[in-house]
């Protein structure tokens, strides 16, 4: 990525952020909890290209740091009774030290059996959440009023505050990521992407490399977590560790909008949800319908719907000569 | 004391049946270098199936496998001509995630067409037979099956692995594709065979899974699970290593549904994630040469 691509991504992040902050003036209660549900959809698919587009780490298992977030947010704030502001923010650190064994552990398998691994992890994480004393077992808890009216006291302002708080950590997110392709260490992911044993004799350790992504990732995500639990007010071993809304949906959203690509996940998050609308009574058949256009796409264009968008840009810039703008998704590419 | 030996026996039976799903997936990654993530589903859906098959006609499981067994293997092929085939392997990526896409649509089509409820297949009289090799201890006649047909299977294997004109272009392939194909071995054709008999091996497995245990549309991924547990402890590439693996995740589960039931999947999982970090290439390596 070109340093002018670089300050284009970051203008173009501060207007998207200037554009959707007031947004809570204007719209209902109702759209807002709908964009707040897309923003932590859109952050999380981020984080899963972050370690499968530009680390090469496909994991299943992200579905546990989400649940974990929010079992340890649910500790933290109702267990051990600290502000509830402060057992938020100690879900960053505390999905980040988890993240550590959880990598230790996972990447003794060669790359591709990696997947499977962190789903068995998953599912250790998820069925362990079951047995934990204190946090209701297999039915979960509710989240106490008083912690969730720490966030508002009433039902508009928390609406209004949860959405910021998603809506910041996505900017965070993606701010985060973007710094992190143009840094020493996006140099060296995409040294290791091309030709790791090439990497290595030039001194990059990939498994440190990857070792931080994941800790990265690990701590957002349950830091997401945290803030889903004051979307659905209740913490449940099978639905925060869900399999489904937050490694399927996900890995699809990512798989469709474009891997390796900082606008993938947006557009596939944007297309995803706009299709559930109109497709929610067809359950399974949306589900098959997701899975089939998932192959298609790997099989026609791995680079997903933002590298047709980009590669139709190009043909638009073209036609202008002397114009030097490339697509900024340019740089992403998951193949040079 | 019988107590114990009783559990170690019923673990070891179980292993025998996570053996059998594992030695499609170990075939299938030895062989095309695919991670299947859809290979549990692939046999839940032979299971239904075959399912469909015993209705119609009316007859016995075992029976059954005579039309199961050649579609499944039709059906490998196809799958392979299909779609693997177009699946470019050179990232592991994009392999992993059509898989994980078919995983998704076979578990939708089949929540369509059956619905949720556990299904189960009757094999008869054969379910409650069992022997008593030491006084108080019962050993299931159709478990000892099981395990006696995947024992059966690897050995035939091993003997088409290395003793056959077959076995010996599967193991140039698996060892080097480019080079095979240097030397004139049409490695399509190869990889499509290799898809049909992993899912002859599929549906052997998924009749005898759907006598002993319940499933349903969302069973795969505890079957891939188990499976890829039972590969990841054996070694990969060693097939009686697997076997060795699935009996290990088996008497660790039994151990634990002892304990309480609610932890039988738990202990098959902590116990292989314990020994990948012991033993990371497994307890029985395959050497090399």
């Amino acid at each position: 990525m070109k340093a002018s691509d670089n300050t284009l991504s970051l203008l173009l992040l501060a207007s998207a952020a200037l554009v959707l902050a007031p947004l809570p003036l204007f719209v209902g209660n109702g759209t807002l909890r709908y964009l707040t549900d897309l923003c932590l959809l859109i952050a999380v698919a981020q984080l899963w290209n972050l370690l499968a587009g530009y680390g090469g780490i496909v994991s299943i298992g992200q579905h546990a740091f989400v649940g974990a977030g929010a079992y340890a947010f649910f500790g933290f704030a109702v267990l051990t009774g600290i502000h509830p502001f402060v057992a938020m923010a100690l879900t960053l650190p505390f999905g980040m030290l988890l993240s550590v064994p959880v990598f230790a552990v996972v990447i003794r398998l060669r790359t591709a059996y990696f997947a499977i691994g962190s789903w068995v992890v998953a599912e250790v994480l998820s069925l362990t959440a079951g047995k934990l004393p204190g946090f209701g077992g297999g039915s979960g808890f509710s989240m106490p009023p008083d912690v969730v009216r720490a966030f508002g006291s009433d039902v508009t302002s928390r609406i209004h505050n949860v959405y910021w708080l998603a809506l910041a950590i996505l900017v965070a997110i993606v701010f985060l990521i973007i710094k992190i392709l143009n840094s020493r260490h996006g140099l060296a992911l995409k040294a290791i992407r091309d030709n790791e044993t090439a990497a290595m004799a030039l001194g990059v350790n990939p498994v440190v490399a990857k070792a931080v992504l994941f800790m990265i990732s690990g701590g957002f995500l349950a830091l997401l977590g945290a803030v889903n639990t004051l979307q659905k007010l209740r913490i449940n071993p099978t639905a925060s560790f869900s399999l489904t809304d937050w490694t399927v949906f996900i890995i699809f959203i990512v798989v469709i909008g474009g891997i390796g690509r900082i606008w993938g996940p947006i557009i596939g998050a944007v297309l995803f949800v706009v299709l559930r609308e109109n497709l929610s009574g067809y359950g399974s058949a949306y589900m098959i319908l997701l899975g089939a256009v998932a192959i298609v796409m790997m099989l026609v264009e791995p680079g997903g719907i933002a590298a047709l968008l980009s590669r139709g840009w190009s043909r638009i810039v073209r036609v202008r000569p002397g114009s030097v703008s490339k697509p900024i998704a340019e740089g992403h590419r998951l193949t040079p | 004391m019988l107590e114990i030996l009783d559990t170690l026996v019923q673990g070891a039976l179980l292993g025998g049946l996570f053996a059998l799903y594992a030695l499609g997936l170990s075939l299938v990654f030895g062989v095309m270098r695919i991670v299947n993530i859809a290979h549990g589903d692939l046999i839940v859906l032979t299971a239904y199936f075959a399912l469909v098959v015993c209705e119609t006609f009316g007859i016995h499981p075992f029976l059954a496998l005579v039309v199961v067994l050649p579609v499944a293997a039709v059906a490998g092929w196809l799958l392979q001509f299909s779609l693997f085939e177009r699946v470019p392997r050179k990232e592991p990526l994009v392999p992993l995630l059509v898989a994980f896409g078919l995983t998704i649509i076979i578990q939708n089509v089949l929540l369509i067409e059956f619905g949720a409820d556990p299904q189960k297949l009757n094999a008869g009289p054969i379910e409650q037979m069992s022997i008593e090799p030491l006084p108080g201890l019962h050993v299931g006649l159709f478990s000892l099956l099981i395990f006696a047909t995947a024992a059966v299977l690897i050995l035939g294997l091993q003997t088409l692995i290395y003793r056959t004109g077959f076995g010996r272009i599967l193991r140039a392939v698996s060892d080097s594709e480019t080079s095979a194909a240097m030397l004139g071995v049409d490695t399509k054709r190869v990889f499509r065979k290799a898809f049909a008999l992993v899912m002859a091996i599929v549906a052997i497995a998924a009749i005898l899974m759907a006598i002993k245990t319940n499933y349903d549309p969302a069973s795969g991924p505890t079957r891939l699970l188990a499976a890829f547990e039972a590969v990841v402890i054996g070694g990969l590439g060693n097939l009686w290593g697997t076997f060795a693996g699935g009996i290990v995740i088996g008497v660790a589960q039994m151990i634990g549904a002892k304990i309480d039931a609610s932890w039988q999947l738990l202990a098959g999982h902590i116990v292989f994630l314990v020994i990948l970090v012991a033993r990371p290439s497994g307890l029985f390596p395959k050497r090399e040469g």
